[in-house]
């Protein structure tokens, strides 16, 4: 297989930077709190890509720091997920809408 | 491998463990003797903290370093802890949930404050900072029957999730300028890669760690989410919120900004500043027209952490001894806040300022305390909080930044007006005519004295504390 | 142009342009889709990083796990339509603050990235890739990273418990 060698580090952080953008404005945008924990994951990856390239372009030695770390970002991520979702379901059973502009019911 | 440099971590996450255990055998009634276990457990852990070496050594392939910072802030976020586990026995069981779960997840929570704390790498620091977070959020959304605190846990968790990608990016960005996750070669790494043309992406990484931060510890304009968390959490949980969670994000900041990205060039200690100013003027002036006292104390600690942020921007030792004293008041005063209004709450109080009228009759006792507390948030002479803004204008005045210390002392004659209207409304309001007279627990008042105490300490003794927060500062690079 | 360069180019854009689904999808259900599309997508890059560790992770714990926990929570939530008054392009341009301040903050962090990374002389080429790249992540992960890895799994276990005492019937006891 052919190696990342013929793909520049910039492609790689270009479309890391897009789909951060991209979860980023469909986190600000939503107002239901499932597309907008959607948004936060689209982040996340992006982190990844950015972590992963980083670690096949910074001196050898210091490649494998990045990896791990992205593993941990992984589990993080899955951990958020899951009681986030959880906080989504509860909200849910009470109200009838995870819309976030419709859940104020403190104000000042 | 030796693990035996985290003893205090590994104690406090057991017992978290073991509460989760003991809630199956100990029968519904004996369940407040589960508060005693979590509160030896923290004590435990303490003692275990204050017997680790603090000569700076690095542990566990420096991942940690164990140096008096390190012990300052697991002690910090210990008694943080310990309060909120004293005044949290009678406000849970009153609500009818489950006292053990509850007790767990402090202590998960105070086990990633005190992880992040120690920290000398980004990842550990991360995972700690996400135990910490993770554990909040729910313990945010924990009373599940109360719409409001489902709304203060999903906003919580949802700006805080944010908060760590944009975190992540950051950190990101910096591992890729300098191949490095462990904070001293990260600062080592930065000073070659200025040269080299990386301080673009460097300084691009640098700015969303801090705004990653600035969502944590509620900095503005980072700071929409802080009120309706403390409203609507559970009351214990504002209060572990403000010092344990914003503790955190300090400590995280002193790690990541001043010590890891100290080499940095460029004038980001102004920046600082002008946030600090933003941030204590925005929550000052919010807090005057607030209703609900736990809101109003939310928008009070948006302000006192903007004071907080002075000692960083300054950046000096004296900065951040200063930093670190005010964190110690502001644990004693906001923790004693916040067990008071508690205890009104466990005796059917609501949370509206109008609630607290001619509490100086029904109950004197809470009401001097919490006039001493907010005396405190105040800066009152002879109470905590006055030594700390006293320490943080001098440090202001001699790292030439006057123009923060001139903001502090602006804010705080803005904050007297809300803080006169409890005051007022306890004293000179009258009595409503239903009114109960007021009981308290045990724990309660242990808590109560505590806090009491250690306001007063601070403010008519403070060299104790001053002598550690400024020996836990002198090393941090 | 090498036949990698063009694989990366076509293998972005397809994510991309999935992640881009994501952000304007009316129904959740096609937002889940398009989500996993990107998930599926970003193994793929993580392959020709040659991460092959990490890419099985990301597809089984995201396009796996991850996805199958945001189903469930669409079901349990029972939301078909993704937010009320969402995405029409003009519409959403047309409400001052939330439709002009997320698109235009992402965007202008979009091209200040740009900016400073097309301003920075990024190394030229790879560093040879691991021979066996679970290896190359094992032996860190469990020696100098064996903290943050034993905090992780404090982490999962807060998780959990938090999951279940939220979401727990009190009749279930």
């Amino acid at each position: 297989m052919p190696g990342a060698s013929g793909v520049p580090l910039i492609g790689y952080l270009i479309v890391a930077a897009a789909m951060f953008c991209i979860g980023a404005f469909t986190a600000l945008r939503r107002t239901n709190a499932i597309m907008i924990l959607m948004g936060i994951e689209l982040m996340l990856n992006a982190v990844n890509v950015n972590l992963v390239a980083f670690s096949r372009f910074v001196p050898a030695g210091n490649g494998a720091r990045g990896q791990v770390f992205a593993l941990f970002v992984l589990a993080v991520a899955a951990a958020e997920a899951a009681v986030g979702l959880a906080m989504v379901i509860i909200v849910s059973r009470r109200r009838d809408t995870i819309d976030v502009d419709h859940i104020n019911l403190m104000r000042g | 491998m030796n693990f035996g440099t985290v003893w205090p971590e590994i104690i406090l996450a057991a017992v978290g463990m073991a509460l989760i255990l003991l809630d199956v055998i100990v029968p519904k009634q004996r369940q407040r003797a589960l508060g005693l276990v979590a509160v030896l457990g923290m004590v435990g852990s303490g003692v275990a903290a204050a017997f680790e070496p603090r000569n700076g050594a690095l542990a566990l392939g420096g991942m940690i370093i164990l140096d008096p910072l390190s012990l300052f802030f697991r002690l910090l976020f210990l008694a943080g802890a310990l309060l909120v586990t004293l005044f949290s026995v009678d406000y849970i069981r009153g609500k009818g949930r489950d006292l053990a779960e509850f007790l767990a997840l402090v202590c998960f929570a105070t086990t990633g404050a005190m992880i992040l704390a120690i920290s000398w790498n980004v990842v550990s620091l991360f995972v700690g900072l996400e135990l910490l977070s993770i554990s909040a959020y729910v313990l945010a959304g924990f009373l599940r029957d109360e719409p409001k605190s489902n709304e203060a846990g999903l906003k919580y968790f949802l700006n805080g999730a944010l908060a760590s990608s944009v975190l992540l990016f950051g950190l990101s960005l910096v591992y890729g300028v300098t191949g490095q996750t462990g904070i001293p070669e990260i600062a080592k790494a930065l000073v070659t890669a200025q040269t080299q043309g990386y301080s673009t992406v460097a300084l691009m990484g640098l700015g969303m760690v801090l705004v990653g931060l600035g969502f944590k510890i509620a900095a503005v304009p980072f700071h929409l989410w802080a009120p309706d968390a403390y409203e609507g959490s559970p009351t214990p949980i504002a209060g572990f919120l403000s010092v344990v969670a914003e503790g955190a994000g300090i400590a995280a900041i002193i790690r990541l900004v001043s010590v890891a990205m100290g080499p940095l060039e460029g004038s980001w200690g102004v920046w600082l500043g002008a946030l600090s100013i933003l941030t204590m003027t925005v929550g000052n002036v919010t807090a005057l027209w607030q209703k609900n006292i736990k809101r109003m104390l939310a928008y009070s600690s948006v302000a006192q952490v903007g004071y907080i942020l002075a000692g960083l921007a300054v950046g000096t030792t004296a900065g951040i001894g200063a930093v670190l004293f005010y964190l110690a008041a502001y644990l004693f005063m906001t923790m004693g806040a916040f067990t008071v209004i508690a205890s009104l709450s466990s005796a059917g109080q609501g949370n509206e300022i109008s609630d607290y009228a001619g509490l100086g009759v029904r109950s004197p006792i809470l009401a001097v305390l919490l006039t001493i507390f907010m005396a405190s948030l105040l800066g009152i002479p002879a109470t905590a909080g006055f030594m700390g803004k006293l320490s943080l204008i001098g440090a202001a005045v001699h790292g030439g930044m006057a123009w923060l210390a001139v903001g502090i002392a602006v804010n705080s004659a803005i904050s007297v007006a809300y803080y006169w209207l409890v005051a007022r409304t306890m004293w000179l309001d009258p009595v409503p005519e239903k009114a109960e007279p007021i009981r308290r627990s045990a724990e309660l008042g242990a808590a109560l004295v505590v806090t009491t105490v250690g306001t007063l300490f601070l403010g008519i003794l403070p060299q104790v504390v001053f002598f550690f927060a400024n020996w836990a500062s002198v090393g941090i690079r | 142009m090498t036949s990698t360069l063009v694989i990366f180019i076509v293998l972005s854009l397809l994510t991309l342009y999935a992640a881009y689904r994501v952000a304007t999808a009316h129904l959740i259900t096609h937002a889940a889709l398009f989500l996993a599309g990107t998930f599926a997508g970003v193994a793929a890059l993580f392959f020709m990083l040659q991460a092959d560790f990490l890419a099985a992770v990301q597809l089984l714990l995201y396009a796996g796990a991850v996805m199958a926990v945001v189903v469930f929570a669409i079901m349990l939530s029972q939301m078909r339509e993704a937010g009320d008054h969402v995405p029409r392009w003009v519409d959403a341009l047309r409400s001052p603050f939330f439709g002009f301040l997320p698109l235009i903050s992402s965007v202008a962090l979009f091209v200040i990235l740009l900016i400073s990374y097309l301003d920075t002389p990024w190394p030229s080429s790879a560093t040879a890739a691991a021979v066996n790249s679970t290896r190359y992540v094992a032996v860190p992960l469990f020696q100098s990273y064996a903290l943050p890895f034993e905090v992780a799994s404090v982490l999962l276990l807060a998780a959990l418990i938090g999951a279940i005492v939220l979401t727990r019937r009190e009749d279930d006891r």
